[in-house]
């Protein structure tokens, strides 16, 4: 599992957590469970959804590790917009101080860890789903990039605020996955990527009439779908 | 204040460039290093192959530019025309890519921010590479690569003798003639690449040495690629003028920062037109005819 702590983003939502999950055998549980906290109410429902808040991604569909981490700084970047920048521009921007530093946020930083996800989808997982789509039709995200009953391989994502611990996450993810924990980087090899399918979604058959070598061929299509993902929010 | 993960991005960067429109910055990684979490037991422990594999992060070097506010303009109608030609830069891009002109990679826009990250290309502007121009020995148009790498020898000795603010042509150059390429080769895929670009009906805008990179190829078919940068003033094309233009304000690029490898323009325009096809060619050749006469002011079809 990879930790990134993205210092540039509001420290509630900093942190990414992502594993790639091979041979997983329990997808159709996984759904089950999804829909079913969903649909729970009360305390009970609640809980539920905090056990399977993350982020479950079809890996067949990523061509590079390059490809889900734009996709997740792009969700970022246009989610978490510092709502209005000339009310809270009478604060200063207060570095904290050496001592609270450490991931825990200051209280002068409760100003930042204010900022809600303006989200187009439920909450930021399922608008990664959306970002790694190449349209702007929701449900065909989900249904595309998200998990599907078949699915073995996967990648397990939780955004999560500056304190969260790799270990506490990798508890959860454990109790919901059965498969088996990779490392991220196999996500460039190309045994794990659906081309057709990628091919289909992104309309990458004209690249394959390009005068370049198999290998060239190769890269402008990783180049081009990591594109497509980097300007979504700007077609 | 609350301010963007844009301009924290901004802060950690480093300033190469300032210019009216844009300041460019340079950063080493777009995203921190991770850190690597193995679950110390359990059932899904790591194979052994995964363990040998090195996670390294992936190579994510940025060029930031940033459409700082100006003052001089209305906030509102700062904040479209920035995020307008923004958008209209990332786009570009993108298309170029998807054609198979070789740009860098998109990895980053805000344009609410005005600040959109690129690829950093590793490698040497054309600018560099061609140096404090060509010799006059350039004008032979021999095919003999030996002899010209011969006589690319005898001007490298020139130059260390004479105390010429070389060192930057030494370094990119040198390292392209370990590889046998010859500046007419350079130019040939100088033609090439510009004529891909105008095969999607993008138009640069600002096509200078300064703004193609070279860069090596390990993988590619070959040693070398170009590399156009600084997408700010495309825009997209209808006729064969706007190609000229585009065609005319490298040639004058050429003539005043490169004068002694004016020569060398040929073998762009030859590789270009080699590139587009005679039938594309034809009608550019001639409006490159009258743009060369009345110079590169736009076009008065509007």
């Amino acid at each position: 599992m990879e930790t990134y702590r993205l210092s540039n983003f509001p420290p509630g939502y900093s942190t990414v957590h992502i594993a790639l999950f091979r041979n997983v055998v329990n997808a159709p549980d996984i759904r089950k469970k999804l829909i079913l906290a969903s649909t729970m109410g009360g305390d009970d429902g609640e809980r539920a959804r905090q056990a399977v808040d993350f982020g479950f991604i079809e890996a067949r569909l990523l061509v590079s590790r390059m490809h889900l981490l734009i996709g997740i700084m792009t969700t970022l970047q246009t989610c978490l917009q510092p709502s209005n920048p000339s009310i809270s521009s009478s604060k200063d921007t207060t570095t904290p101080t050496p001592e609270s530093t450490n991931a825990t946020p200051v209280p002068n930083e409760n100003a930042r860890l204010s900022t809600r996800p303006i989200t187009r989808t439920h909450n930021l997982h399922s608008e990664i789903l959306l970002t790694l789509s190449s349209n702007n039709n929701i449900s065909e995200s989900l249904r595309r990039h998200g998990m599907s009953d078949t699915t073995d391989e996967l990648v397990v994502v939780r955004i999560a605020d500056a304190d969260s611990s790799e270990e506490a996450v990798w508890k959860e993810m454990e109790l919901l996955v059965d498969g088996q924990l990779v490392n991220l980087g196999e996500l460039d090899s190309d045994e794990l990527v659906d081309w057709p399918r990628v091919s289909k979604i992104f309309k990458l058959s004209e690249l394959d009439r390009l005068p370049l070598t198999p290998l060239e061929i190769r890269d402008t299509k990783i180049a081009t779908v990591i594109n497509t993902v980097a300007i979504k929010h700007v077609t | 204040m609350t301010i963007s993960a844009s301009h924290h991005l901004l802060d950690q960067a480093m300033l190469i460039k300032q210019g009216a429109e844009a300041k460019v910055y340079s950063l080493d990684s777009l995203l921190p290093q991770p850190t690597i979490y193995w679950p110390p037991s359990g059932p899904s422990k790591p194979s052994s192959t995964a363990q040998i594999q090195q996670t390294t992060a992936p190579k994510c070097s940025v060029i930031l530019k940033y459409r700082f506010k100006k003052q001089y303009r209305h906030p509102a109608l700062d904040l479209s025309l920035t995020r307008s030609r923004l958008a209209f830069e990332a786009r570009a891009l993108a298309r170029c890519t998807r054609a198979g002109v070789v740009v860098p990679h998109v990895m980053w826009v805000d344009d609410r921010n005005g600040v959109i990250g690129m690829e950093r290309i590793d490698g040497w502007s054309v600018r560099e590479v061609l140096g404090g121009g060509a010799e006059g020995e350039m004008t032979v148009e021999e095919e003999d690569e030996e002899e010209i790498g011969e006589m690319e020898m005898e001007r490298s000795k020139d130059q260390v003798d004479s105390i010429n603010a070389d060192e930057t042509e030494s370094e990119g150059w040198t390292a392209l003639r370990s590889k046998g390429v010859t500046k007419e080769h350079l130019m040939t895929s100088i033609g090439r690449a510009i004529a891909k670009l105008h095969g999607t009906a993008i138009i640069h805008g600002d096509l200078t040495t300064s703004n193609m990179m070279v860069r090596f190829t390990p993988n590619g078919s070959e040693p070398y690629e170009i590399v156009l940068i600084d997408f700010g003033l495309s825009s997209t094309a209808t006729l064969p003028e706007h190609y000229a233009v585009d065609l005319y304000v490298l040639e004058r690029a050429f003539a005043s920062t490169h004068p002694q490898s004016e020569g060398l323009y040929a073998g762009v325009l030859a590789a270009y037109a080699e590139g587009l096809g005679e039938k594309k060619w034809r009608p550019i050749q001639t409006k490159l005819k009258e743009v060369r006469l009345r110079g590169r002011k736009r076009d008065m079809t509007g």
